[in-house]
């Protein structure tokens, strides 16, 4: 608090001292009292309110300033008044009471919606358990009676899983640390479980597949990377070019690390979209113009990668192709 | 080689036993889950597909009992693909875990080699048509005394002719097989690859082993 600002506070006050000293001056000048002694007593008058107004100043900007510096280093402000000093006149008080009314009905708001969000977090994992029964069903059907047809419904199904994957791994990857399990990984090993989930897609748009054998392992959670490989390879074929599409998948160890790309032939991302692909709901011209896209793929998998340390970046030309690169850190995660 | 499906869901049960059974499996299908372990003791299966999820009583509970009495095979199936599920089956002494939805060559292909690992001498590590006999594991042709080497893409092509002896294999059939094997060929690689094993077998006098049937693709 300024003294500019405490002075505005007091200006009434202020105002009805000079006039009180004023009315005085006039009540002893009838009396006939001396010039001189009316100014000491004024002069006394004076000095004990700017002495009171200076002692109430300092005591009351030492609490603001004192409340203002708590605030600064909670990390929840909202729970300013539990921790607090007590005012100990009424008026403060009076406003602490409100504040902490406040605060109890924010507090409640809050956790209400964090029950909420959980519980429907909750139903959306079960909702995704529950859903893939059925899908396993129809895979074992189709297994059973192959044809023409059934590989048709299965490269269809094998989207459906895949956008069940992206919700949950969405709605899971906020709270990961939890469900992690970081083991030694073959990389090509999860290579091979991304091709195979993509097996009718791939085959039915005549993608030449070449993974670059290597040994390289890295301590992973293999489903999340499998996931997070399962989406590029469907990206691939999306986006591919209709000649002869093409992936690539190359494990090299570099500085620091091991980095797999995943490189097509497709396309490719223009120069203003590249930047922007890990977005949230980014579509780009691609997605406008040639496909329908959520934009929330790409999204994902960064996110997923955020949380696993894996450092991912893109390079990509139109119509050469596109190439992801998943970098593993070496250390305490990677065995090069 | 019997298989114990242990799975709640009705059209999930029928259809792996389906599956199972056209491979070459034996299969036993239980309906009541509390008993399993007397059910084990009774039917003698060879390996367990076992699921998570059943009602009233979970999995893991069942795999304990089952591991008191017998150190059968288990395969955990389940769709929660949380982490400590699957740490938990591993701790429950299961021998491998799938999540749905699955991939039908693929667990056909964990069911092979936990078989293989648990029952090493029940495996024949050769195939047999008259006179000819192909080695998987060196990819090696005999025929009267004489021998032949396939590369590893050839003798896959070849294993798989001689597993469906006297059938037409569609050639996207044999594709898919490859893919599930991890190699990566596409249809015109496959006549280059047929191509190679016949001029590779006439060497060692197989002439005419694998007709064509133009259209729709190979028989041995």
């Amino acid at each position: 608090m300024k003294k500019s600002q405490y002075l505005k506070d007091q200006l009434l006050v202020g105002v009805l001292n000079v006039l009180g000293m004023l009315a005085l001056t006039l009540f002893l000048h009838t009396l006939n009292i001396q010039f001189q002694e009316i100014l000491l007593i004024i002069l006394v008058w004076l000095a004990g309110a700017v002495m009171y107004s200076f002692l109430d100043y300092r005591g009351k900007n030492k609490r603001i300033s004192r409340t203002f510096a708590l605030l600064e280093e909670l990390e929840h402000k909202y729970l300013l008044s539990e921790v607090m000093d007590v005012p100990d006149t009424n008026e403060g008080l009076a406003y602490f009471k409100i504040l902490k009314a406040c605060n109890k009905s924010m507090l409640e708001q809050v956790s209400a919606t964090k029950r909420d969000r959980k519980e429907y977090k909750d139903y959306i994992e079960q909702w995704i358990h529950e859903v893939k029964t059925p899908i396993a069903a129809i895979q074992i059907i189709c297994a059973n009676n192959k044809s023409e047809l059934s590989s048709k419904v299965l490269s269809e199904l094998q989207k459906i899983d895949l956008y069940a994957e992206q919700a949950l791994y969405y709605a899971r990857s906020d709270e990961a640390e939890r469900g992690f399990l970081v083991k030694e990984v073959t990389v090509t090993d999860m290579i091979h479980q991304a091709i195979a989930d993509n097996k009718q897609i791939l085959l039915r748009n005549d993608v030449h597949v070449n993974v670059e054998s290597s040994s390289y392992t890295v301590y992973t959670d293999r489903k999340w990377v499998e996931f997070i490989l399962k989406q590029l390879v469907t990206n691939a074929v999306q986006y591919r070019n209709e000649h002869s599409p093409e992936i690539r998948f190359q494990v090299v160890p570099i500085l620091g690390g091991l980095a797999l790309t995943v490189k097509d032939n497709g396309i490719g991302i223009s120069e203003n979209d590249l930047p922007r692909i890990f977005d949230k709901g980014f579509t780009g011209d691609n997605g406008r113009i040639r496909k329908k896209s959520t934009g929330m793929g790409l999204y994902i998998c960064k996110r997923l990668c955020d949380k696993l340390g894996i450092y991912v970046e893109a390079a990509s030309f139109p119509d050469e192709g596109t190439s992801i690169i998943l970098k593993f850190p070496k250390g305490s995660f990677t065995k090069v | 080689m019997k298989i114990m499906i242990v799975e709640d869901d009705e059209t999930i049960r029928e259809e792996l036993s389906i599956l199972m059974t056209f491979n070459g499996y034996s299969v036993c299908t239980p309906v009541h889950f509390s008993n399993i372990h007397i059910e084990v003791a009774s039917e003698t299966p060879n390996l367990i597909l076992l699921d998570i999820n059943l009602p009233g009583i979970d999995g893991f509970k069942l795999c304990s009992l089952i591991r008191k009495e017998s150190g059968i095979p288990i395969i955990f199936v389940t769709s929660r693909n949380t982490d400590m599920d699957e740490l938990n089956g591993i701790m429950r002494g299961g021998d491998d875990f799938i999540t749905k939805p699955y991939n039908a060559s693929i667990l056909l292909a964990r069911i092979t080699a936990l078989l293989r690992r648990a029952y090493p001498n029940e495996n024949k590590d050769y195939l047999s048509y008259k006179d000819v006999y192909i080695y998987s594991d060196t990819g090696k042709v005999y025929y009267h005394g004489e021998s032949v080497e396939l590369t590893k893409n050839e003798s896959k092509i070849l294993t798989y002719l001689f597993k469906h002896q006297g059938q037409m294999v569609p050639r996207a059939d044999l594709v898919e097989y490859l893919w599930d094997n991890q190699l990566y060929i596409d249809d015109n690689a496959l006549s280059v690859h047929i191509t190679r094993i016949r001029s590779k077998l006439s060497q060692v006098g197989i002439d005419n082993l694998i007709q064509t049937k133009y259209g729709q693709g190979y028989k041995v």
